[in-house]
């Protein structure tokens, strides 16, 4: 009997997981995940939360190497997808072999975008996404500052903390007015810029690079669009992604502005071809408009949902976002997709150390993001989950038991319901 | 190991959880009228899973979202793959008392 065979694209948080979802659902066929990069699979947000050389014992793996051998899932490490051949039901690989396939899962992620200025790969100006990206920047950084960042986003924040807690001297350069206020709104993102200005952190805002003044392939010199010209010893440079998409051309499968647009099953235009993770352009019930969701916890999920629905058990992929990004000693924790035009409501008593956030849409709770706050977070994801009304005063008063709020929702029982 | 007093049964409803000062900490949770003792640091990311969510005999790490069964200790879900150690609990008149590790 012809025995089926699924290729992934992608060892990372989506494409492993489609990979253990399909054995746990008892996938009978074959299991081949594709990886260009050479290490086993690791675990992405360690890479900004500490260098490379620290104690941290290196690489974190998303499961036990033995897992894979144990589950028959077979990894080519280190080797890169090239093509797909729809008509002959073929992938190919780099170096020139040809996989069999009938079910095909992109799950390729997304690349730093580069700016585009001369010296913009000199060897001091760097972005991180991956392994090899975190050791490199851990070696440059090892030499001491100045670090300029280029970009305020969650990376380039979390590198930030992770710097001057070793003492080394930081500017942010911002081209918004506030960092992550398209991400939390203006409010939140005050409370998280004067978190970093009070650890010495200087952002700069309102400013793009112009310039980078050059010796040899070292930049020496940033010179932004406000005249400051910041003396540089490392530029990282975080200001966005790009989704990988290249293998759309050959699959023949469509691809927009954020990546391969999928239905809620992670099927692409082709029926047999699925994509998920940050690659995947999704219409998303808590996203306002189609787009990617780009966290480990969404591209894991999104990965299992498609492995189950490969395996023929079919799973929407609807769940509210979570995001999570550490912040010195603090874990900055998101719910949701907060928007314009939701009411804001911050917790009695907030600090840039601790603060508590809520999103109300029609009454009901839409999203939540907090600092050093997370017991209350997994109870707002259960809020947000639910259907329960809320009120913006009783969420603003710190006394109030969130789970309480939760508890008349509960399921409720057989004679309840006859009652 | 020996015993040490851990709260009064009446302290903690169902669904709540308290941190034990003891080294490795351990916590102990309340759900559906059963005690539960567990080590309190996930195997994970190292946060304080008596800050998780409890749902039924099952604990969600607050950070990360990994998911332990409280009576055997097993990873249940992603990003955890190693399991945690529990503890024996004894309920005593009203007091938990919880059965730890001796310090190393
Ligand atoms: C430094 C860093 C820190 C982060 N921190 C956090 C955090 O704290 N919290 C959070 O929620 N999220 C965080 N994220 C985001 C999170 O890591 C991503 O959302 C997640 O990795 C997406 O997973 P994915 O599997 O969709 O894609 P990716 O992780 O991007 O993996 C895609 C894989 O596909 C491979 N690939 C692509 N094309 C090909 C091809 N043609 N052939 C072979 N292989 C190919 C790539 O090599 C790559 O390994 C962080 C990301 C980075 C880079």
């Amino acid at each position: 009997m012809h025995r089926s065979s699924c290729v992934i694209v992608g060892a990372s948080a989506a494409g492993i997981s489609a990979a253990l979802a399909l054995r746990r659902l008892d996938y009978r066929g074959t299991i081949t995940v594709v990886d260009g990069d050479p290490h086993p699979p690791y675990e992405r947000p360690p890479l900004s939360k500490a260098l490379l050389d620290d104690t941290t014992g290196g690489l974190v793996p998303i499961v036990p190497w033995s897992t894979y051998a144990d589950l028959e899932i077979d990894l080519r490490l280190g080797e890169r997808v090239t093509a797909i051949d729809p008509g002959a039901l073929k992938v190919h690989l780099g170096g020139g072999e040809q996989l069999d396939v009938d079910r095909l899962v992109l799950a390729t992620g997304v690349t730093a975008r580069h700016l585009a200025l001369p010296h913009a790969d000199a060897d001091n100006v760097l972005t991180l996404r991956d392994a090899t990206d975190a050791a490199r920047l851990s070696a440059q950084l090892a030499r001491g500052g100045p670090l300029v960042i280029i970009g305020a986003g969650f990376i380039g924040l979390e590198l930030a903390a992770v710097a001057r807690q070793r003492g080394i001297d930081v500017t942010v350069v911002e081209a918004q007015p506030r960092p992550l206020a398209n991400i939390v709104g203006p409010e939140v993102a005050s409370l998280v810029v004067d978190l970093h200005r009070g650890h010495g952190v200087r952002l700069i805002t309102g400013a793009t690079v112009e310039r980078f003044a050059a010796t040899g392939s070292t930049v020496e010199q940033v010179v932004l669009s406000t005249g400051h010209r910041l003396d540089t010893a490392t530029v990282v440079v975080g200001i966005g992604v790009q989704p990988r998409t290249e293998l759309g051309t050959s699959a023949r499968v469509d691809v927009d502005h954020w990546g391969f647009p999928v239905n809620e099953f992670g099927q692409t235009s082709r029926a047999w071809i699925f994509a998920a993770g940050d690659v995947a352009s999704q219409a998303h019930p808590h996203l306002a408009t189609r787009g990617r969701l780009e966290h480990w916890d969404t591209a894991q999920r999104h990965g299992a949902a498609v492995g189950s629905t490969v395996a023929g058990e079919p799973v929407r992929y609807k769940e509210a976002p979570y995001a999570w990004s550490d912040q010195y000693d603090a874990t900055l924790q998101i719910i949701g997709r907060p928007r314009g035009t939701d009411q804001v409501v911050i917790r009695e008593g907030a600090t840039p150390q601790r603060f508590l956030a809520f999103w109300l849409r029609d009454g009901r709770l839409a999203a939540a993001a907090g600092m050093d706050a997370s017991r209350e977070i997994g109870i707002a994801r259960r809020l947000v989950a639910s259907t329960v009304l809320v009120d913006n005063a009783v969420l603003a008063d710190a006394a109030t038991d969130l789970r309480a709020l939760l508890k008349p929702h509960r399921p409720r029982s057989p004679e309840q319901l006859a009652g | 190991m020996s015993w040490i007093r851990a709260c009064s049964a009446d302290e903690l409803d169902d669904g709540d959880a308290l941190q034990l000062p003891t080294d490795p900490p351990v916590a102990v949770f309340k759900a559906d009228g059963e005690f539960y003792a567990l080590d309190d640091t996930c195997t994970h990311g190292l946060s304080s899973l008596a800050d998780g969510y409890v749902d039924g005999a099952q604990v969600e790490c607050a950070w990360h979202l990994a998911k332990f069964d409280l009576r055997t200790g097993a990873a249940l879900s992603l990003p955890a793959t190693k399991p945690l150690c529990t503890y024996r609990v004894r309920v005593d008149g009203g007091d938990v008392s919880v059965e730890v590790p001796d310090r190393v």
